[in-house]
């Protein structure tokens, strides 16, 4: 894991040098100035040179500061600030998603082939396949603007329920992917579950075809969903990039924008770093999690 | 044969498949009767309708199955016209089922106990305490060692064998009358298959249970049956008790059926059915034997035969039965096998 993240590293830092423009580009200041300031941060210097200074600071918990955004508040406390919008978001369009999902899924998979599979197969194909910024624009644009029931972009001053009445497009945009991926995921477990032989079994017991579906079907396919929930918060995460852009939500997305946007190379670097821990995290606790639900893993090593 | 009173008959049920290529017609007319405390073989190749058979009296047809006609009479009742939730009350308390891949038939993310006390907790007669202990004392009744212990434990815990005790186990959970086997042994080792036979006809003492038996294995037949029925293109096309059909097989399927069973006499090649058993989309006008059999006729082409008579016990629907048949030669190492198996007695 920190072999990853230390590559990780190194590529968005060599990513971010490569731009053109200094960080310190700036019509009002004139080139010796420019200069003077990039001797002092040690830009002047060969790439490589620059990277070990910068993982010196880095081990001694010095990441830089910001120059444009946020002049000289170190990128941690600048993200920090961010971060809690962020996750926020991402956690109530997670919780949104879930039981929507599930239980379109589970329709979807108890009609097989009748008329609310086709329905809700052919909303996951459009839901899967255009990304959640299509649908924040539409929203924006049809919900807010046109019937006016929502605001347009969120606003971190309201408070109480105006506050979440704002944050309820971006949500909802962010939910649609999401709500697809379990629907589609929990019908094809489910299908195959239901057409195996130990649901046969069940109900050769004497189970009602819905109980055995529920206690035997349904409590297996939920087993590998919690595997695909995990990673998802990533992917919900990666779509509020640009969410948060489109309703103008001071969050990390908005922040990577922007850092990239104005050439404020050591923020971006911080936010990648950000990114690239959350991701890591995730797949280190998909892993841990895969032991902690399926016995045949749990238990596999006392064998 | 036993003369029991019948508890289960089935007469004339005909189930076929819908699917994207036609209609397959899977089982086609097929009677039998199981009498109170009897052991029938249901014989017959890959895709003879076995199966299909025993899974519509338990009522487990997949969604594409249709029941064309027929009736299945347990305890007069007509099976194939009962309601789900009715015939959730006849699974499990009247008639059981054992699979015949213990290795896929347990729910494999569900401890072995929960899986047999769910059988138990059904009719609510029990609490969970008293349904632990049955299904414990279950456990140890099919012949698994520290059932305690084992309870805790999960199917990939167990190996294929003991997959299959715990399976007969919960069949058994609820004490049905009827037993159905469809091909228990067949996914087992040679060794094991053994145990689970002797363990079947052990439990079947037991509880005086009658089973309907499901195999392509005439070896397993010889161990259990006490009448066999053969099988053949979803008909029945010969019936007896186990003597009749291994002494004085009629049906010339059956012939090549026992023909081709290799014993501790045969020498060279052992002998084959020729050609492939029919496409049940179209299935055959006729006998549908006869393109395989050498000795056909030109009526076993055209016209269907009935059940001829052999003795009170033994009927079997071919031509060569018919009185102005000519004579057919049974083939010659069955005709010595049969030979010798007269000579050695009881000794099959």
């Amino acid at each position: 894991m920190c072999i990853t993240l230390f590559i990780i590293l190194t590529i968005a830092f060599m990513v971010v040098r490569l731009m053109p423009g200094s960080v310190y580009d700036n019509p009002e200041y004139s080139i010796e100035i420019i200069q003077a300031l990039e001797a002092k941060a040690q830009l002047d210097k060969p790439w490589i040179i620059q990277y070990f200074h910068f993982l010196k600071g880095a081990l001694r918990g010095d990441w830089g500061v910001s120059v444009k955004i946020a002049p000289c508040v170190p990128v941690f406390d600048v993200i920090k600030q961010r971060i809690p919008i962020t996750i926020l978001l991402n956690i109530i369009s997670l919780v949104i998603s879930l039981p929507i999902g599930i239980l379109a899924g589970t329709v979807a998979a108890m009609n097989r082939s009748r008329m609310p599979d086709h329905i809700i197969s052919f909303l996951v194909v459009i839901f899967i396949s255009v990304p959640s910024f299509v649908f924040a624009t539409l929203m924006q644009y049809f919900l807010a603007f046109k019937a006016g029931w929502f605001p347009i972009v969120y606003s971190a001053t309201a408070a109480g329920t105006a506050k979440y009445r704002s944050m309820m497009l971006p949500m909802l945009a962010l939910s649609f992917g999401p709500i697809a991926t379990v629907t589609r995921y929990l019908r094809g477990e489910l299908i195959e579950n239901l057409s195996s032989e130990y649901m046969l079994l069940a109900r050769t017991k004497g189970l009602t075809k819905y109980q055995a579906a529920f206690r035997h079907a349904f409590r297996n396919s939920c087993v590998p969903l919690a595997n695909i929930i995990i990673p998802m918060f990533t992917g919900i995460l990666g779509g509020s990039l640009v969410v948060e852009r489109i309703f103008a939500i001071p969050g990390v997305g908005g922040l990577m924008v922007e850092s990239v946007s104005t050439s404020d190379h050591f923020l971006t670097v911080a936010v990648l770093l950000f990114y690239s821990v959350i991701s890591l995290f995730t797949i280190l606790l998909v892993d841990i999690s895969y032991g902690i639900i399926d016995p045949r893993i749990r238990l596999g090593g006392n064998e | 044969m036993k003369t029991g009173e019948s508890i289960l008959t089935v007469d004339n049920l005909s189930v076929s498949f819908r699917t994207y290529s036609g209609i397959v017609k899977a089982v086609r007319g097929v009677s039998f009767e199981l009498n109170k405390g009897e052991t029938i073989c249901i014989v017959g190749e890959s895709g003879s309708g076995k199966s299909v058979t025993v899974k519509t009296i338990m009522g487990i047809l997949p969604p594409s199955a249709v029941i064309e006609s027929g009736t299945i009479n347990y305890k007069g009742m007509d099976l194939t016209k009962l309601t789900e939730e009715e015939y959730a009350r006849i699974r499990g308390k009247e008639i059981g089922l054992i699979f015949q891949d213990p290795l896929s038939s347990l729910n494999p993310l569900m401890k072995i106990g929960r899986q047999i006390t769910e059988a138990l907790l059904i009719d609510k007669e029990m609490s969970k305490r008293e349904a632990r202990e049955a299904a414990i004392e279950l456990l140890g009744a099919v012949g698994i060692r520290d059932p305690e212990q084992r309870f805790e434990q999960y199917p990939f815990q167990f190996s294929g064998g003991m997959r299959q005790r715990v399976v007969i186990a919960i069949a058994l959970a609820r004490n049905p009358e009827v037993l159905i086997c469809d091909e228990p042994t067949t996914a087992l080792d040679v060794t094991v298959q053994a145990r689970i036979l002797n363990l079947i006809n052990e439990l079947k003492q037991k509880r005086q249970l009658s089973i309907i038996f499901i195999t392509h294995d005439l070896g397993v037949v010889a161990h259990m049956a006490d009448r066999v029925y053969v099988m053949y293109a979803g008909k029945i096309v010969e019936y007896g008790t186990a003597e009749d059909i291994f002494l004085e097989p009629a049906h010339p399927y059956a012939r090549a059926l026992l023909a081709s069973v290799p014993d501790m006499e045969t020498e060279g090649r052992l002998a084959s059915i020729p050609g492939a058993p029919p496409n049940m989309l179209h299935p055959p006008t006729g006998d549908g034997f006869a393109p395989r059999n050498k000795y056909a006729m030109q009526i076993d082409f055209e016209e269907e035969p009935p059940m001829f008579r052999i003795s009170d016990t033994h009927y079997a629907a071919t031509w060569s039965l018919h009185p102005s048949a000519p004579e057919i030669p049974m083939p010659d190492v069955l005709r010595e096998r049969i030979r010798r198996m007269k000579e050695g007695g009881a000794n099959r």
